[in-house]
């Protein structure tokens, strides 16, 4: 691991802009910061780039937030995060990305922020810095783009986080929207299995690294510029025994995974337990929980459909959405949206009643889960399988806004008692006959951009397809909305589904796993 | 021929024992029932009421808070984060003390029920049938609990100024919105 600290002189913009009038809670987080900002640093770390006691800790520079582009969301815990743009002319690089992109523009690609975590008990705002470094130029964001919050599924790259004053704190290493591996500071290791959550499914498998930080000082005047290095070597963690810090690579499944800064009386073994005093009490850094990431398919096939799906949104989304790309939307919708986040993954879905389940959507604490059976993904075409991929998404949808919406929820109830409907599943499916032509514009549109047959089948072909899935829960014979929109047609469009769905010689699209 | 006399004198007899067993539901209580569905809804529904003996892990502030969303959808809706305070009284925390206690198995009694399109069974042989406890009555409060496939929650009803029994809230233990093949 190489790190970098870049430091350029840009020459300041002459022409002057208005400034956008800013979110009054922002004012608040500025005023505390600007108020709090000294006594953020923890003392042993004021002198510049210590490596002393194993512990990485960059040289500190003061951080100059750009108040005016900023990211507000919520935790699921409550917690509100106000992140916003440094405008710092340093900027802390890792090895791995100057290997992935050498030739990249450190300003231009990698995006800088500082988090203000909400610490309502205390009454404060606790920092910490995120830096998001794109694994390929596919993944370069614009700031707008990307926050802790709304990583997108075609995101690859590596999020670290730092405490303010420059100490690792934890690091995701990302491929398209999944979280492959999880970087540590060697403090984790001595102590995961305290700080592991009951619900975490996290394994973590140790290697034993040499790491190597350098830094880069580079700075840039109008008669050229000057770089000085300084390399440090220190070994990472080992199994068999040896000092210094410690690398976890894990792969963690769903959410709820939090991180926390050890305590002050913790910090023994070459630990800092950094603490400062902040508005008479003590700081540490907030507990971290992980970056809200879409997409945990790990079908290369279901991903790469899932990711292409979520593309082309160039329409705008209306409710009921009965034209335009409905799809990418709705991944618009979790991607800006905090209170519920989105996850879609494969797996064994139960069969009941000796019927296969294609997939099922659910309420996971306080996670809206997508999941798509592994058989079904097997034996399926594309075509089905970004079908239901857009039909899972409408019942994710649904269930956002039931939660989020309270006019929605009371429409929806209404909906269910006009129709005597008993149940959600049957409730959503009714409902669903609004949306059955937005839904075959998306597979229209994944098709024609992504799919075997480029959109050339005739569009009854994709509405057909639909209608998949508009199933009473109970009887699983089509539903009402199916019936009364597809008329004499019923009987054609369930042969296109079930052709398409089990992958047979009649299907148009070609299978998965091909 | 004893023999068979043997069972039609047993039949009747073991039948009756059946009967005289299972208590019957209260006239407040098919009020609620009466609430829970649609009216003109079709469904099965297992005769006999159980209650799961796990249902107080579920009667917390934190379930309702993560299940989220919102009650009293037909009047004045608040925030499901905002039930327990509402529930807040001795006759909840009777309820949520007592529940396991509480929960009998009663036999439903079709005559009782202003549902038409019910269909009342003996045994749970799919998951198609809806199975739910007898509600659980303490002052104005009542709580039933409702399983139907991958679906189950806790609804709570609340009896109004003018003494009619309605839905305050319906909080999911779980929900999944399945989706077959064919």
């Amino acid at each position: 691991m190489v790190l970098i600290l870049f430091i350029s002189c840009i020459e300041e913009p002459t022409e002057k802009f208005e400034i956008p009038q800013q979110h009054p809670k922002l004012a608040i987080v500025k005023d505390w910061f600007e108020t709090n900002k000294e006594q953020l640093r923890i003392d042993d770390s004021r002198e510049n780039f210590s490596l002393g006691g194993q512990e990485l800790i960059l040289p500190f520079f003061e951080k100059e937030p750009d108040w005016d582009k900023f990211h507000i969301y919520e935790w699921p815990d409550g917690r509100i995060v106000y992140e916003i743009n440094l405008a710092n002319k340093e900027m802390v690089l890792s090895s791995e990305f100057k290997e992935n992109m050498p030739q990249a523009n450190p300003q231009e690609t990698v995006i800088q922020n500082i988090m203000f975590v909400e610490n309502r008990e205390n009454g404060r705002y606790d920092p910490v810095i995120a830096r998001y470094y794109p694994a390929d130029e596919y993944s370069i964001s614009d700031f707008d783009d990307i926050s802790y919050n709304q990583i997108g599924a075609g995101w690859s790259g590596k999020v670290d986080l730092w405490t303010y004053d420059e100490r690792y704190f934890i690091g995701f290493v990302i491929e398209d929207g999944v979280i492959v591996s999880t970087a540590h500071p060697h403090w984790y290791m001595d102590d995961q299995n305290a700080r592991k959550l009951p619900n975490s499914e996290e394994i973590t498998l140790t290697t034993c690294v040499l790491r190597q930080t350098v830094i880069a000082t580079t700075v840039s005047t109008s008669t050229g510029s000057t770089t000085t290095y300084h390399v440090e070597s220190s070994i990472w963690y080992c199994p068999s025994g040896g000092g210094g810090d410690s690398i976890g690579s894990s792969y963690t499944v769903g959410g709820g995974s939090t991180y926390e800064w050890p305590s002050e009386s913790w910090s023994g073994g070459g630990g800092s337990g950094s603490s400062g005093t902040v508005s008479g009490s003590t700081y540490t850094p907030p507990v971290i929980r992980m970056p809200s990431v879409l997409n945990a398919l790990n079908n290369p096939c279901a991903s790469r459909l899932f990711i292409q799906s979520t593309k082309n949104n160039n329409f705008n989304f209306t409710v009921p959405a009965q034209i335009g790309n409905l799809n990418p939307a709705i991944i618009n919708l979790f991607q800006q949206t905090t209170k519920y986040p989105y996850l879609i993954k494969n797996g064994s879905v139960m069969n009941i009643n000796r019927q296969m389940i294609n997939a099922r959507t659910t309420l996971n604490s306080g996670i809206i889960t997508v999941e798509i059976n592994d058989s079904y993904l097997n034996q399926a075409t594309e075509l089905s399988i970004v079908r239901t991929i857009i039909h899972e998404n409408v019942h994710a949808y649904l269930l956002h806004q039931s939660k989020t919406n309270v006019e929605f929820a009371v429409g929806l109830n209404n909906f269910a008692k006009q129709n005597n409907l008993n149940n959600l599943p049957n409730t959503h499916h009714e409902l669903m006959g609004q949306y059955v032509l937005g839904m075959a514009i998306s597979l229209w549109n994944w098709d024609k951009n992504f799919g075997e047959t480029k959109g050339a089948l005739d569009f009854e072909y994709y509405y057909a397809m639909a209608f998949g899935g508009l199933l009473d829960y109970d009887t699983k014979k089509p539903n009402q909305a199916f019936q009364t929109l597809a008329g004499t047609k019923v009987a054609d469009y369930l042969k296109i589904i079930e052709n398409e769905s089990s992958g047979n010689s009649n299907a148009k699209g070609k299978k998965c796993n091909q | 021929m004893k023999k068979l006399i043997f069972l039609i004198i047993l039949f009747p007899l073991t039948a009756f024992i059946q009967e005289k067993e299972l208590p019957k539901l209260s006239v407040e209580q098919y009020e609620i029932l009466n609430k829970l569905f649609p009216k003109e809804a079709s469904f099965t529904l297992l005769r006999y009421t159980s209650f799961p003996l796990h249902l107080d892990y579920f009667l917390t502030k934190e379930h309702f808070e993560m299940d989220g969303g919102f009650c009293r959808l037909t009047n004045d809706p608040f925030e499901k984060s905002d039930l327990w305070d509402h529930l807040d009284s001795e006759d909840f925390e009777y309820i949520k003390d007592n529940i396991s206690l509480l929960g009998e198995a009663y036999e439903l009694e079709q005559g009782k029920l202003i549902y038409p399109n019910v269909q009342l069974v003996d045994l749970y042989l799919n998951n198609h049938i809806h199975l739910i406890s007898a509600p659980i009555i303490k002052g104005r409060f009542s709580i039933i609990h409702h399983v139907h496939s991958f679906i189950e929650k806790i609804i709570f009803f609340e009896k109004d100024e003018n003494g009619d029994w309605d839905i305050l809230c319906e909080v999911y233990i779980k929900l999944d919105l399945v989706d077959f093949g064919h």
